[in-house]
């Protein structure tokens, strides 16, 4: 017994529970403990004749803890509302056990937001209680189909996006750069679990195609001046799509380690001479042949290699916009493009220094100015499902409205809701807003076109990268269709697939049938 | 607080051997150890308290 205590005290550490859990746990413990010993006592303490009153207070504790505890456990379960506002309702459950976490202090994040709060180094889903939960709720829907209790092509959309997310985070790498490491054995165990009935439900709330096609665009319910553009993308607009010959733009967004591997990426960029000026402006920079990279071997040793002043600049008052879409699977097989937008990023060109070796090494620093020099208006507009479901301006809101901001995309992949010492961290951002703005800072503080990645990721990418992609415009079809077949290239994909040909009811391989 | 309950759990049924309450049963039996009531009185008894500490 013992040792049983020992070791579940042990594995409950490791476990966020709410504040008091583990008091009340050892309490209870100890009544316990002190009922079935009682009776070994030699000379009991009887209490109106015959009551052995250390025996009805142990058991009195025993009982007054575990409850309590009981109590505590069933208020810290994540109250979700946005499948129905039932939050016993069996989406919102399988929905908060993927994206809801819980700090130790009983603090609840991520039910709205865009992706989960999954990292490289989550231990979340792939053991312990949200393990078990998470195969729980996923077998419980698809021993009741649980798919026909909401038949709203949209919130069916939505769910399978957010499971496809957690399918590929999933596959992904589980390796990260910092410690603690995960135990290989145990991630292998965690993902071949979780794998065939994320799979199995994925498919269960697939969408025919017409139903995919007739998803609503979210973009133009939201966008007014002033804030989202209402003419990103008006044909033959302002605004020009930007591609490459050589698969999807973004690079950087696509091959991080974080969510977003299930989405099209666009790239948009708007000159204040409009659409013409903004086609030649990519012509000058496709026609630019000189080297991308300065090197001055008599500048100190962080000065020596800058990006080449004489790429052509475009001017003050250019807007580069990059917009994420969700990606669907629908009832074919098929991975389809729509028209629902999960993010928004939108930068603006205000002030554009020349570019030298101090401007570079200046726009890396982190200060109190460093949005200043940067010259840019940094914004970004997130997909909340409560917004979307409720009809309220297309469902993207602006940092805003964030409580908290968490960095999934270009992090060191620690989870800090797995690490109790992590917590301190949790609770020191002061302005979320100003966090997430300087998550995008810090890749694209650079004057100008020296920010914009999609040509040269100068601040990433170092010397060493001296071929420039050659941009030209892109439609959106055309943009939609390289990232589906960018998807279709990937491991996560690859092992999906066939494990939705069961649940489908797919007779030959759903990959022939992709154009 | 749950540390403090252990190590508090502990250190009360380890002063109780000492001073001999909540002394076990009189026992012969194979895992009875001599230990003392309050009363001074040492013989062969059920070892509850180490128990209880082991718990």
């Amino acid at each position: 017994m013992t040792f049983l205590g020992f070791a579940a005290f042990v594995w409950l550490w490791s476990v966020a529970l709410a504040r008091g859990s583990y008091g009340l746990a050892v309490l209870a413990w100890y009544g316990t403990g002190r009922l079935f010993l009682e009776p070994l006592h030699g000379e009991p303490s009887i209490v109106f004749g015959r009551v052995r009153i250390d025996r009805v207070v142990a058991a009195l504790l025993a009982l007054c803890a575990g409850g309590a505890l009981a109590l505590v456990a069933a208020a810290s379960l994540p109250a979700v509302r946005l499948y129905d506002n039932n939050p016993g309702h069996l989406w919102n459950r399988l929905h908060a056990s993927l994206f809801v976490r819980v700090t130790a202090d009983g603090r609840e994040y991520g039910a709205d937001r865009v992706d989960p709060l999954l990292w490289v180094g989550s231990r979340y889903l792939l053991q312990g209680p949200s393990h078990v939960q998470a195969i729980t709720l996923l077998n419980e829907f698809i021993e009741t189909h649980g798919e026909q209790l909401l038949r709203d092509p949209l919130k069916r959309g939505i769910l399978q996006r957010d499971l496809w997310t957690v399918f590929d985070w999933l596959e992904g790498s589980h390796a990260p750069y910092q410690q603690p490491q995960l135990i290989p054995e145990v991630v292998r165990k965690g993902v071949e679990d979780l794998r065939q009935p994320l799979a199995t439900v994925i498919a269960r709330l697939a969408l025919t195609p017409e139903e995919i096609r007739t998803l609503p665009d979210n973009y133009a319910a939201t966008a007014r001046p002033n804030a989202l553009p209402p003419d990103l993308f008006q044909p033959d607009g302002p605004w020009v799509s930007v591609g490459r010959p050589d698969g999807p733009i973004a690079r950087h967004h696509l091959r991080d380690d974080g969510p977003g591997k299930n989405s099209v990426f666009l790239v948009l960029i708007r000159l204040p001479g409009g659409r013409d000026a903004t086609l030649k402006y990519l012509d000058a920079l496709r026609s630019f042949s000189g080297p991308l990279w300065m090197h001055d071997a008599n500048q100190p040793r962080y000065l020596q290699d800058y990006p080449n002043p004489n790429l052509p600049q475009f001017p003050v008052g250019t807007q580069v916009a990059l917009v994420r879409r969700a990606l669907l699977i629908d009832s074919t097989g098929r991975i389809a493009p729509t028209r629902l937008t999960e993010q928004v990023q939108l930068r603006t060109h205000r002030a554009i220094s020349a570019m030298t070796a101090q401007e570079f090494a200046d726009a890396q620093r982190i200060d109190e100015n460093m949005f200043a020099r940067a010259g840019q208006d940094f914004e970004e507009f997130s997909l909340s499902r409560a917004a979307l479901f409720g009809e309220r301006a297309g469902g993207l809101l602006p940092l805003a409205a964030l409580d908290r901001f968490f960095l999934t995309f270009s992090s060191h992949g620690v989870d800090f809701f797995d690490m109790r010492s992590g917590q301190s961290s949790l609770a020191t951002q002061d302005d979320p807003a100003h966090a997430a703005k300087l998550g995008c800072k810090d890749c694209h503080g650079a004057p100008g076109v020296y920010s914009f990645n999609s040509y040269v990721p100068f601040r990433l990418a170092g010397p060493g990268f001296t071929q420039a992609p050659r941009l030209s415009e892109i439609s959106l079809v055309d943009a939609e269709q390289v990232a589906v077949a960018w998807k279709q290239q990937r491991v996560d994909w690859g092992r999906l697939q066939p494990l939705l040909r069961g649940p489908l009811k797919l007779r030959d391989h759903p990959g022939q049938r992709q154009p | 607080m749950a540390i403090g309950v252990l190590a508090v759990g502990f250190w009360i049924r380890l002063n109780c051997v000492f001073n001999g309450c909540c002394v076990g049963r009189e026992s012969r039996g194979r895992f009875s150890v001599r230990l003392h009531d309050i009363y001074g009185v040492t013989k062969r008894r059920l070892p509850v308290q180490f128990l209880e500490m082991m718990w």
